[in-house]
């Protein structure tokens, strides 16, 4: 289980985050919503020790704030935005950089599987940096599967930290990826995903935080926290949520809504 | 087996030599003929003593004679490469006091080749010790003593005969950026000028330096003294005076500048006398 | 043979480059053993490494003469050549991958400007400094190392605060030390004399001709053991190519990596340019071949590059003391003269290839 209590951030003397409350459990997707600059992904940076912060954030147990960068690497991986890569290393390099020193796998098999999962099958060979946004995006969401590669270890469940995992790609592999994500999840591990797309966010995710001026200002199930009201008060601008039969709340910006 | 009892000898002389110099017999002039000659002046007074031919090999600095070119090149006096000169297979090195550097020329008396070192100075008595230690190191006493004694009168008739007065020279080495690069105190450059019976108008610090522009106007100089290289990369009279503030002194409105060979005139060897009557000769003239 | 060729050329389609780094690396052994033979065998003088070894063999007396020619002064001269090529071509590699930048060299990091500055004080000033009696021959060695390792400490203190080092202030305060140290040497330069321009225009060129073995004595220690302690650093400048941040969340202590990077090309560098002097593009020609070659993982990358620098020095010096024999070119100008054309030729012909 991830903690966050009174979780706190500055940038200078500027407050980012202020006193969140945030829990996420194994085998459940949990997804970070809210309007740019509401500092969810500088949650996600804290919660992942990236950003040194105020308050005490537990990790299946470990205080991440002193913990060693290698016993939290062995529970949790983190996917960046974006990930800039200094020397042309080709797609398969790339990947096995996630994995982990001393592993008794098969690397290679596991390294070609967790590409197929991505959709990049036969790209083993292709320079990274030859790669589309949305392709490199991809790549390293295989090296960060091959990092926690079995979502329950003998030692208790791993987590997926996503920052904003399908923003540059197309629709197809959107839900590609957010499948790859659900799975993990739905194996016991913990999935934890900044979104922007609230529609994606309302399939897939069991749980919504809302951030809002660097603090939470819902959380709960998607179908408990896209309300008219709560939305427009977090973005700023009229959003109109239906009930889709099959995938809980379906979002529309009101503006487009009146045009169909 | 021959190279063996060949260096078994020149041990025997190297330890000979170091220890007494003067003892050694006329017999054993034979022994070192294969002679490298690490400075300019060292290889002048070589050829003068005529013992040219058991030259194997010259430094950069040795020009002149213009003969000394054919000879094997074994690089700057200061860098000198051990295996270089091993490999020309000497049984003598004469080198320049500042020559070397020193881990070469340990590694080359390791090999029981001796190396003598021929002492520097900017004098008259520097020119005897020269000629002194390289007629020694070669055997050749007595061809040294007559080369000495008559080097000493070329230069002591040309300082005689010399007029200047103290006329106040500025020797200028080179120019960089414009700005000029001038001989001080203790340097070959300054000796000539003294013996020649004029006087440095540069003051104030050892070697060359660069002056600056109220060094120049302090020195004020009647005369201007460079070096025409070789190689043309010669000091041409426009780029001297290109210098306003060289242009302001006396020199520079009188256009009195003198231009020497850089060999003849700082080598403080065999032409060292020939070399003074040229200078005080230009600087007169020039002068006048 | 076509089976095992064939094998090969579909991991390659697979991305999967190490075989052949490994294989390289071995051909690199044999480069450099055939290169330590040359460098043994060829010279301005006449004696023959095999002549010398046949008699040796047969119990025969050596003469001293060729015994001073290889045993004092070609011998310890390609050991030092190994030492430095590789201390130049790994640290080059080291500081590549710290900085994520295939330009970054010791330059960078003031090891250089350091090192020169020391050399120039003790040529200068020498004969006014008290201990300058006491070290000798080593004066210029010792004072490079010096200069060489403070420059990097001072850069080292300023780019780090509250424990963490930032490489992109290191890099600017560089620029800013190495321009300082540069205006002293401007100062120290212009108090000169002739023949002390000289000694430092020609210790800037660089030279191996200063090998004997007392000097190595000191030089095998301080450069092996930075150079053996670098591939410790390997699996985390791989990481680092992901930059700071992914590198942590795969669980490296990046400022322990800093420090043993910093500390590790500090020691190698300052010790290779201490006893060489300025020899330049070793660090960044032979990295950036290898790279090219067998891409950029540094657990092959920092072998290799050991490897390829170790030989390429040595080949150099050959040129540099056979070309113009007996005299000698210094090293630097030769690395120089072959290095840059070479770089250009690389980066104009990979340009389309990956742009860096």
């Amino acid at each position: 289980m991830l903690t966050a209590r009174d979780l706190s951030v500055n940038y200078g003397s500027k407050p980012v985050l202020r006193g969140v409350d945030l829990t996420a459990h194994p085998g459940q997707l949990t997804a970070i919503v809210g309007p740019n600059g509401s500092g969810k992904s500088t949650a996600l940076k804290a919660v992942t020790g990236e950003l040194p912060f105020i308050g005490d954030v537990r990790l299946s147990g470990m205080d991440v704030a002193h913990a060693r960068p290698g016993d939290l690497a062995s529970v949790r991986a983190v996917l960046p935005q974006f990930t800039p890569l200094a020397f042309p290393f080709t797609v398969l390099e790339v990947v096995r950089l996630g994995v982990s020193r001393g592993a008794t796998f098969n690397c290679d098999q596991i390294v070609n599987e967790a590409l197929h999962r991505v959709g990049l099958d036969g790209y083993q060979g292709r320079y990274f940096q030859e790669l589309s946004g949305g392709e490199q995006q991809r790549v390293q969401l295989a090296r960060v599967l091959v990092q926690v590669w079995q979502p329950v270890g003998d030692d208790g469940p791993r987590w997926l930290f996503l920052d904003e995992p399908v923003s540059s790609l197309d629709i197809g592999h959107q839900l590609q990826i957010m499948q790859v994500a659900r799975t993990f999840a739905d194996m016991g591990g913990g999935v934890i995903a900044v979104m922007h797309d609230l529609n994606l966010t309302a399939m897939f995710a069991d749980k919504v935080v809302l951030f809002s001026n660097g603090g939470v200002v819902s959380q709960g199930t998607a179908t408990e926290v896209f309300t008219d009201d709560m939305l427009m008060q977090a973005y700023g601008c009229r959003i109109a949520v239906s009930m889709a039969p099959s995938s809980g709340p379906f979002i529309l910006p009101q503006t487009a809504a009146l045009n169909i | 087996m021959r190279r063996f009892s060949l260096l078994d000898l020149s041990k025997i002389t190297a330890t000979t030599a170091l220890l007494c110099m003067s003892f050694v017999s006329e017999s054993r002039a034979a022994e070192h003929q294969r002679v490298v000659s690490a400075g300019g002046s060292i290889t002048e007074i070589v050829y003068a003593l005529g013992q040219e031919h058991r030259l194997v090999a010259r430094d950069t600095t040795s020009n002149y004679p213009e003969a000394a070119h054919d000879l094997p090149n074994v690089g700057y006096v200061r860098r000198l490469s051990a295996e270089g000169l091993l490999s020309v297979d000497p049984d003598l090195i004469l080198v320049e006091e500042g020559g070397g550097p020193p881990e070469t020329l340990d590694v080359i008396r390791e090999t029981a080749i001796p190396v003598i070192t021929v002492p520097l100075g900017f004098d008259r008595d520097a020119v005897e010790a020269k000629i002194k230690v390289v007629a020694e190191a070669l055997d050749v006493e007595e061809k040294g003593r007559e080369l000495a004694s008559q080097v000493l009168a070329e230069i002591d008739a040309a300082v005689a005969e010399s007029q200047l007065n103290g006329k106040r020279v500025m020797f200028v080495l080179a120019l960089q950026g414009g700005r000029i690069l001038a001989a001080g105190q203790n340097n070959a450059a300054e000796g000539m000028i003294h013996m020649a019976g004029a006087e440095n108008a540069v003051q104030g610090f050892e070697g060359y330096k660069l002056l600056t522009d109220e060094a120049v106007i302090m020195a004020n100089p009647d005369i201007i003294l460079v070096m025409n290289s070789r190689r043309g990369m010669d000091l041409s009279d426009e780029a001297l005076l290109a210098n306003p503030t060289l242009a302001s002194t006396k020199a520079g409105v009188a256009g009195a500048i003198l231009r020497m060979d850089g060999m003849f005139l700082l080598g403080f060897s065999v032409r060292t006398g020939q070399a003074v009557r040229a200078l005080a000769g230009g600087l007169q003239n020039v002068g006048s | 043979m076509a089976n095992l060729s064939e094998s090969y050329s579909n991991r390659l389609a697979e991305g999967d480059r190490s075989r052949g780094a490994r294989r390289l690396g071995f051909a690199l052994i044999v480069l450099l053993a055939v290169a330590c033979m040359s460098g043994l065998a060829v010279g301005a003088s006449d004696t023959s490494l095999w002549h010398a070894l046949f008699d040796y063999v047969r119990g025969e007396d050596i003469s001293r003469r060729d015994q001073i020619v290889l045993w004092d002064i070609r011998l310890p001269r390609v050991i030092m050549g190994c030492l430095v090529g590789a201390a130049l071509a790994v640290s080059g590699a080291v500081l590549q991958g710290l900085f994520r930048n295939p330009l970054a060299d010791p330059g960078i990091v003031g090891v250089s400007a350091g090192a020169s500055l020391g050399a120039v004080v003790v040529i200068v000033l020498g004969g006014m400094l008290p201990f300058a009696a006491l070290l000798g021959p080593w004066l210029i060695s010792v004072s490079a190392f010096v200069g060489a390792w403070s420059a990097t400490m001072v850069l080292y203190r300023i780019a780090t605060r509250r424990g963490c080092t930032s490489v992109a202030t290191m890099l600017l305060a560089g620029i800013a030390l190495a321009a300082l140290a540069m205006a002293l040497t401007g100062v120290l330069v212009y108090l000169a004399d002739d023949a002390q321009m000289r000694d430092f225009t020609f210790w800037n060129m660089g030279s191996l001709a200063g090998a004997s073995w007392s000097r190595l004595t000191i030089a095998v220690p301080l450069i092996s053991l930075p150079l053996f302690l670098s591939p410790l650093l390997a699996r985390g400048l791989n990481a680092l190519a992901l930059g700071e941040a992914a590198a942590g969340h795969l669980g490296l202590e990046v400022q322990r990596l800093k420090q043993g990077a910093i500390l590790i090309v500090a020691g190698a560098t300052g010790a290779a340019v201490a006893v060489s002097g300025g020899i330049g593009f070793v660090g960044i020609v032979v990295p950036h071949l290898l790279r090219l070659v067998n891409g950029p993982d540094h657990r092959y990358l920092l072998v290799n590059s050991a490897l390829l620098g170790a030989a390429l020095l040595l080949l150099a010096d050959l040129l540099s003391r056979t070309i113009i024999a007996p005299a000698e070119l210094p090293i630097g100008i030769i690395t120089a003269f072959v290095g840059g054309p070479f770089f250009l030729w690389i980066l104009l012909r990979q340009r389309s290839v990956v742009d860096l």
